[in-house]
C-alpha cells in the first residue's frame, strides 16, 4: 500500500483528501506546516508528498527546497497545490524542486491521474 | 486818379481774399472741431469699454504707480480708483514675496526690453485689500508713448475655475482610488470565497461517492446539482477574480517561446467533451508555416479555449471551425486564431455590447446558455496585454467568426 504524505494546514482541505485517498487506497499520513511536513517525510519515508505551498510556520517552497537538498528524501516525489491562476507560483513550485503541481481548489480525478503517474495504479481497497 | 481806381481795384481784390481766407479758416475750425468731437466720443466709446469690462483693465507708468484702475479692479482687489491711482502698484495686489521679482522685471524691461511675462496670459497670484491673496490670469502690454513706457494689464480672477479644477482633480483621484480598492477587495475577497466554495464542492463530491458505495442511488442526482451549482460559482468567482486582476493592473504575463501546433492540438482534446455535447463537429486547419510564437502559454490557450467554447455553446448539430494562420502585416509577423460557429448569430447592437464585462448579447442566453458574461472580456484584456485584440464578423442567424490576432513577437519574421 503506498504511503502518501498529505501536508496541508486547511482542515476541511486535509479530511476530504486524506478520506477520498484512504478510499482509493492509499495510506495517507498528515502534517500541518512546512516544518512537520519536512521531519514526518523524514520520518515516514512516504512514496510521495502532497504539499500545499502556503503553509505556516515554512511554507511549501522553503519546504520543498528541504526536501529536495537531503539526500534521504530528494528521491520523494513533490506534487505542489497552489492557488488558481498563481502562475507565478506554479513556476516558483517547479523551481524548488517540486515535481509537478496542480491547482486548488482541487479536481479528485485529475490529482488522482498525477499521483497514479508516478506510483502506478493502486487497487481500490 | 488812376492810380486812386487802382487802390481801390486792389482793396476790393484783397478783401476778397480775405473773406476767403476767413471761409476757409472757419472750415478748418468746423472741421477741427468735427474732428476733436468724434476723437472725444472715440475716447468715449473706449473710456466705456474698459468701465464696463469684465476684466480688471489697470495701466502702470515706468515708475510702476498706477494711472488707470477700472471697476471691474474695484470689485477684485478692493481698491476704489481714487484710492489706487498714483499709488505703487507692486504694494497694492502683489503679495510681499513676488515684489522683488516684479521690480527686477520691471527695470529688466526698461534696461533691455525683455519681458518674459509680457504680451501673454499668465496665471499668477495676487493680493486684495483685505489681505488675502486669489488666483488671477494676467496679461501684460507694454505701450510706447514717446520716450516713456505705460504699461497695460488685464486681470481675471480665476479662484472659481481654479476651485473646479481642483474638485475635478480630487474628484478623480478619488474615483481611481476607489476603483483601486474594489479590485483589491475582489481579489481579496475572492481568495475568502473560494476556501468555503472548495469545501461545498469537495465533500458533495465525497458524499456523491459515499453514496454510490453504499447503494443510495436517491441522493445522487442532488448531489450533483450541488457540486454542479458549486462549480459554476466557482467559475464566476474565478473569472471576477481575473477581471479584477487586470483592472487593478496586477495580471502579469509569463512569456516564453510557444510551438504553435501542439498547442493546438492540445486545445482540441481538451475541447473533445464541449465539441460532443451539442453533437457537433470541430473542424481545425493548421497552416504549415506557423511555428512559434513569444507569448504567455496559458493565456493564449484561456483564450483560444474561450471563444471555442463560446462556439461549442451557441451551436448544435453544427461544424465549428478553427483556423490558425500566421501573417505578416507591415514586416510583422501575426498569429490568426479564427473561430467560426454555425450558431445563431448577433446583430450589430449584440456585438457592440460584447466585450463588455457582464454583457452576454441579451440577458435570456445567460439562462438558456449559462456561463459568466465574463469570458469574452476577460479574453479580450488578456489579447490586449499582448499587444492583439479580438474581432467579431457575425450576422443574426448566420453565425459568428472570432478572430484572435496576436503578434508573433518572434524573429523569424
Amino acid at each position: 500500500m503506498a504511503k502518501i504524505l498529505l501536508v496541508e494546514d486547511n482542515e476541511e482541505n486535509r479530511d476530504m483528501l486524506s478520506r477520498r485517498l484512504t478510499r482509493r487506497g492509499y495510506k495517507v499520513v498528515i502534517a500541518m506546516d512546512g516544518e512537520q511536513g519536512v521531519t514526518m517525510a523524514q520520518s515516514e519515508v512516504p512514496d510521495l508528498i502532497l504539499m500545499d505551498m502556503d503553509l505556516p510556520v515554512l511554507n511549501g517552497w522553503e519546504a520543498a527546497r528541504q526536501l529536495k537538498a537531503a539526500s534521504a528524501t530528494q528521491a520523494i516525489p513533490i506534487i505542489a497545490l497552489t492557488a488558481h491562476a498563481m502562475v507565478g507560483d506554479r513556476k516558483k513550485a517547479l523551481e524548488a524542486g517540486c515535481d509537478d503541481y496542480d491547482t486548488k481548489p482541487v479536481e479528485f480525478l485529475r490529482l488522482l491521474e498525477k499521483i497514479e503517474a508516478f506510483l502506478g495504479k493502486e487497487p481500490t481497497s | 486818379m488812376k492810380s486812386e481806381e487802382r487802390t481801390k481795384e486792389q482793396l476790393v481784390h484783397e478783401l476778397a481774399a480775405v473773406r476767403q481766407r476767413i471761409a476757409a479758416l472757419e472750415a478748418l475750425e468746423s472741421e477741427h472741431k468735427r474732428s476733436e468731437e468724434a476723437l472725444r466720443q472715440n475716447e468715449e466709446r473706449i473710456r466705456l469699454i474698459v468701465e464696463s469690462a469684465l476684466d480688471a483693465v489697470i495701466t502702470m507708468d515706468a515708475q510702476g504707480l498706477i494711472t488707470g484702475w477700472n471697476p471691474h479692479a474695484e470689485t477684485i482687489f478692493g481698491w476704489s480708483r481714487e484710492k489706487a491711482i498714483g499709488r505703487p502698484l507692486a504694494e497694492t495686489i502683489i503679495p510681499p514675496r513676488y515684489r522683488e521679482p516684479h521690480h527686477r522685471g520691471l527695470q529688466h524691461f526698461l534696461a533691455t526690453g525683455e519681458g518674459p511675462v509680457l504680451n501673454k496670459r499668465i496665471e499668477i497670484t495676487a493680493l486684495h485689500r483685505d489681505g488675502h491673496e486669489f488666483p488671477v490670469e494676467l496679461s501684460i502690454s507694454p505701450l510706447r508713448s514717446g520716450e516713456t513706457f505705460t504699461f497695460s494689464a488685464f486681470i481675471r480672477d480665476i479662484t472659481e475655475r481654479r476651485r473646479a479644477e481642483e474638485a475635478l482633480q480630487r474628484a478623480k483621484e478619488e474615483a481611481e482610488a476607489v476603483n483601486q480598492a474594489k479590485s483589491v477587495f475582489l481579489a481579496n475577497m475572492g481568495h475568502e470565497l473560494r476556501t468555503p466554495l472548495n469545501h461545498i464542492i469537495g465533500y458533495s463530491e465525497m458524499l456523491q461517492e459515499e453514496a454510490e458505495e453504499a447503494g443510495q442511488e436517491e441522493f445522487i442526482p442532488d448531489l450533483q446539482k450541488i457540486r454542479g451549482a458549486g462549480r459554476h460559482l466557482l467559475e464566476l468567482i474565478n473569472a471576477i477574480l481575473d477581471l479584477s486582476k487586470i483592472e487593478a493592473g496586477k495580471m502579469d504575463l509569463f512569456l516564453e517561446t510557444i510551438t504553435i501546433a501542439p498547442m493546438i492540438q492540445d486545445i482540441v482534446t481538451t475541447m473533445k467533451p464541449l465539441v460532443d455535447k451539442n453533437a457537433n463537429t470541430l473542424e481545425v486547419h493548421c497552416a504549415d508555416d506557423l511555428g512559434t510564437m513569444w507569448a504567455d502559454p496559458t493565456k493564449v490557450r484561456q483564450a483560444v479555449f474561450n471563444l471555442l467554447s463560446n462556439a461549442c455553446k451557441f451551436t448544435e448539430r453544427g461544424t465549428i471551425t478553427l483556423g490558425v494562420i500566421r501573417e505578416m502585416v507591415d514586416g510583422a509577423a501575426w498569429i490568426r486564431f479564427r473561430v467560426t460557429d454555425a450558431g445563431i448569430g448577433m446583430t450589430p447592437e449584440q456585438i457592440g455590447k460584447l466585450f463588455q464585462a457582464f454583457h452576454q448579447a441579451d440577458a435570456s442566453a445567460t439562462r438558456k446558455y449559462g456561463g459568466t458574461g465574463l469570458g469574452l472580456a476577460i479574453s479580450q484584456r488578456i489579447c490586449q496585454m499582448m499587444g492583439g485584440e479580438i474581432t467579431v464578423e457575425s450576422a443574426l442567424g448566420q453565425g459568428s467568426t472570432f478572430t484572435i490576432s496576436l503578434p508573433a513577437m518572434d524573429v523569424r519574421g
